[in-house]
């Protein structure tokens, strides 16, 4: 993997209307060249937002977007799409046209002709194993084949940069473990990738750099491998804490992120013990009562709530109330059950207190 | 040298790849729409259709260019050389398809017949009493020319008069007028061969004064169009306007799955695009308007209705079927970036075409709307291609009397176009 920033991303902001809370504030990330980087956070975080941004669909309202060329220069996303190659969430070509026709339709798109065109159309169907079915319509075809689909004309260009949205949504076992297997090949050839995806295992898998998005900021970003390395540190405190103590605790030696959900701190860091009894000195110093506190080693899944919570995100106003029901100590949900607040000090190792 | 030549390539490689991805977009979206069966029935199906109803419904309003013709039935209980007389006059009548039969029971006939018109099966019907001629001549053979040209109201033989309730007042006291005039006129050649004893042939007698024409010279006799030449551009107007319905439906649904957002990843301008949806469906509509005219031509004729006949500026034709048709798309991509849904385009975008087409004389052809409508009628893209086809089918315009019209369209579609690329870039960018 090369170390230059195939992307890199400054201070993104981005706000859809007057008075609307932010869906990007304040991003700055780099995309290595080489890397399969993993984009994490619930729903609303601003992970399409992001995308979009990266792939020139969206105007940012502030900061800048770079992607590195084959020959070294920096451009804008809207320069960059002949070498970036976007596998949206949607299934994104006509039900009407067969496999081929929709295949050398977006090569023309990518300005193929003639036997660049078909050379990129016969790479494309072998990439999704589609050589039984290119005559036939794609509105006929089965979810895992239209996924395949999807990603074969994310790649007829031979994209340097290749964007996938949840690229596995929606298909079985076999498809999904076929997808997965055939973005490792693509990376092993040199392919950049930026993939996001709500299947955490898989994220954990494939991708050897993680982003987790939340709010539209960033809460965690690094080499996967340093990330699930890292041990978490958690507060409860009586009060919610001020900016201040927050950003005390950030400056601490070892803590690589810390997020404060009203009166929760997790703070992310590859020494706990030591983390764990400067936040508590930190806290006594600023006269801040801890009603509990815990540290534990995690994979990406707990690391995930822990940096983005629990709480089900369906809403703009869910997201708006967040603060609120987490004061109120409501419930909270980890793999699908329904436990208590402390679960997730349990669900994270040993448990401590004041 | 080196700098122009490589400016050369770099600008030849450019108009190639857009030739490429227009070429690409043109045979995607025709594919599109001809594989979907709806957009071919209401583009191509739907006007053929109404050409051929319309034009052979219509006939009696428009028939060969002359005024509406009426089923007049004649029931004759007289058998004399009056009742015959009569009968002559009103069938040489342009208004009237006249069916004439003998009565020998008047009364139960009479009730028949009237029957009949209520029913609708005649417009009209006139009754010729018995023994007219017999009691026509006994009474110019008295001589009194004072009695014969002041009859008392016992002496007047009376005809019967009946109209389909369901016309106009004006229709109605025009044909019994003209009914009339035919009676006085038979009335008055036997008054005078009566009293000069000099035969008159009916068949060649002309009176003394006539109206020589009726508004101005040849262009009004020709101004009123037969059901073919109203009816083929009228409906192939709908049609062309009606692909509102497959060209948003196809672009909503594009937005909706996410092939527009991954076009506008990939490196093609907007205007490509946009081009790319055009382009197809101008080809759709000088179809569409080619079949009409096809169908107008050979197949109307066939079916008892005349044949499309044009006299104008074939040039005058092609830039008035242009203007229209880049109208009718400039309306379809309008639609297609104001509604959000399918649902919405389809719904909004046909009702709204119908409601240009009612104003626009499209289905109530305008002679036939009250003044005041009229003047809506001016309101409306379609009424004005109409215009400027009826112009060039019954008057034989020529290219610079097209010219407003086809401006008033490209004006119309270049508003259209320029609010729906506002709106396109707007959608372009993904919430």
């Amino acid at each position: 993997m090369s170390a230059d920033p195939i992307v890199s991303i400054t201070d993104l902001r981005k706000v859809y209307g007057a008075g609307a809370t932010a869906a990007l504030d304040g991003v700055t990330l780099t995309v290595p060249q080489g890397s399969f980087f993993g984009l994490l956070g619930p729903n609303g975080a601003g992970k399409t937002s992001l995308i979009s941004i990266v792939c020139g669909l969206l105007k940012a309202d502030h900061g800048s977007v770079r992607l590195r060329g084959a020959d070294g220069r920096s451009v804008t996303p809207q320069a960059a799409r002949a070498f970036v190659g976007l596998v949206p969430q949607e299934l994104a070509f006509y039900p009407t046209l067969t496999v081929i026709e929709n295949l050398r339709f977006f090569g023309a798109m990518h300005n193929l002709r003639g036997a660049s065109l078909r050379a990129g159309t016969d790479r494309a169907v072998a990439i999704g194993r589609l050589e039984s079915v290119t005559a036939q319509r794609t509105q006929t075809l089965s979810g895992g084949l239209m996924r395949r689909l999807n990603l074969a004309i994310g790649v007829i260009h031979a994209p340097r940069l290749l964007v996938l949205d949840e690229p596995t949504v929606g298909v079985d076992a076999q498809s999904r473990h076929f997808l997965q297997q055939e973005l490792k090949r693509l990376h092993a050839a040199g392919t950049t990738i930026i993939y996001t995806s709500h299947y955490l295992d898989e994220v954990q898998q494939l991708c050897d750099r993680l982003a987790i998005l939340d709010h539209g900021g960033v809460v965690a970003h690094g080499p996967t491998d340093e990330l699930l390395r890292h041990d978490s540190v958690s507060l409860e405190l009586a009060e919610p804490a001020a900016t201040e103590f927050v950003t005390q605790l950030r400056t601490l030696p070892d803590v690589s992120a810390v997020r404060q959900d009203h009166r929760l701190l997790a703070l992310i860091t590859g020494n706990p013990r030591l983390v764990l009894a400067r936040a508590l000195l930190l806290a006594g110093s600023a006269d801040l009562k801890v009603v509990k506190a815990s540290m534990g080693t995690h994979n990406l899944e707990a690391l995930f709530f822990q940096l983005t919570g629990t709480r089900l995100r369906d809403s703009d106003k869910d997201r708006a109330q967040h603060a609120d029901h987490d004061a109120n100590g409501c419930d909270r949900v980890i793999d699908g059950r329904v436990i208590g607040a402390d679960a997730v000090v349990r669900a994270t190792g040993e448990v401590g207190s004041d | 040298m080196a700098e122009s030549s490589a400016l050369m390539q770099w600008c030849a490689q450019r108009v190639r790849w857009v030739l490429t991805k227009l070429a690409a977009s043109i045979t995607k979206e025709l594919r599109l729409v001809l594989r979907d069966p709806h957009s071919l029935a209401i583009l191509f199906v739907m006007p053929l259709a109404f050409v051929i109803i319309m034009s052979l419904a219509l006939q009696d309003f428009f028939r060969d260019g002359a005024a509406p013709q009426f089923s007049l039935a004649v029931l004759d209980a007289d058998r004399g050389s009056v009742a015959r007389d009569i009968i002559d006059g009103v069938s040489a009548l342009p208004y009237f398809r006249v069916q004439s039969r003998p009565s020998a029971a008047p009364d139960s006939d009479e009730l028949a017949l009237r029957n009949q018109v209520r029913a609708g099966e005649f417009r009209f019907a006139l009754l010729l009493p018995p023994q007219l001629t017999l009691r026509h001549q006994q009474a110019l053979a008295g001589g009194d020319s004072q009695r014969i040209m002041n009859a008392a109201a016992t002496d007047r033989i009376r005809l019967t008069f009946i109209a389909d309730p369901t016309l106009r007042a004006d229709a109605v006291a025009l044909a019994q007028t003209a009914i009339e005039r035919v009676v006085y006129g038979v009335e008055m050649r036997n008054v005078y061969t009566t009293f000069t004893g000099l035969p008159i042939d009916p068949t060649r007698s002309r009176g003394m004064f006539e109206i020589a024409a009726r508004t101005a010279p040849e262009a009004a006799l020709n101004s009123m169009p037969t059901s073919t030449q109203q009816n083929v551009p009228a409906y192939a107007l709908l049609a062309m306007f009606m692909l509102v319905v497959p060209l948003a439906g196809t672009f909503i649904k594009e937005r909706a799955q996410g092939s527009l957002a991954r076009l506008r990843s990939m490196p093609v301008s907007g205007t490509v695009v946009i081009a790319g949806k055009v382009l197809p469906y101008f080809a759709i509509n000088l179809a569409q308007l080619a079949l009409c005219l096809a169908v107008g031509r050979f197949v109307l004729p066939w079916l008892g209705a005349p044949a499309l006949q044009w006299n104008g500026s074939a040039i005058g034709l092609v830039v008035l079927a242009s203007a229209a048709s880049l109208a009718a798309i400039g309306f379809a991509l309008l639609v297609a970036m104001v509604a959000k849904t399918i649902e919405q385009a389809t719904a909004f975008g046909a009702a709204a075409v119908l409601l240009l087409a009612a104003l626009g004389g499209i289905m109530v052809p305008k002679i036939l709307m009250p003044p005041a409508l009229q003047a809506v009628a001016g309101w409306s893209p379609m009424g004005w291609a109409l215009d400027g086809f009826l112009a060039l089918f019954v008057r034989a315009a020529t290219l610079p009397e097209i010219v407003p019209r086809a401006a008033a369209l490209l004006a119309f579609a270049a508003t259209c176009f320029l609010i729906a690329l506002w709106r396109f870039k707007r959608l372009s960018q993904v919430h």
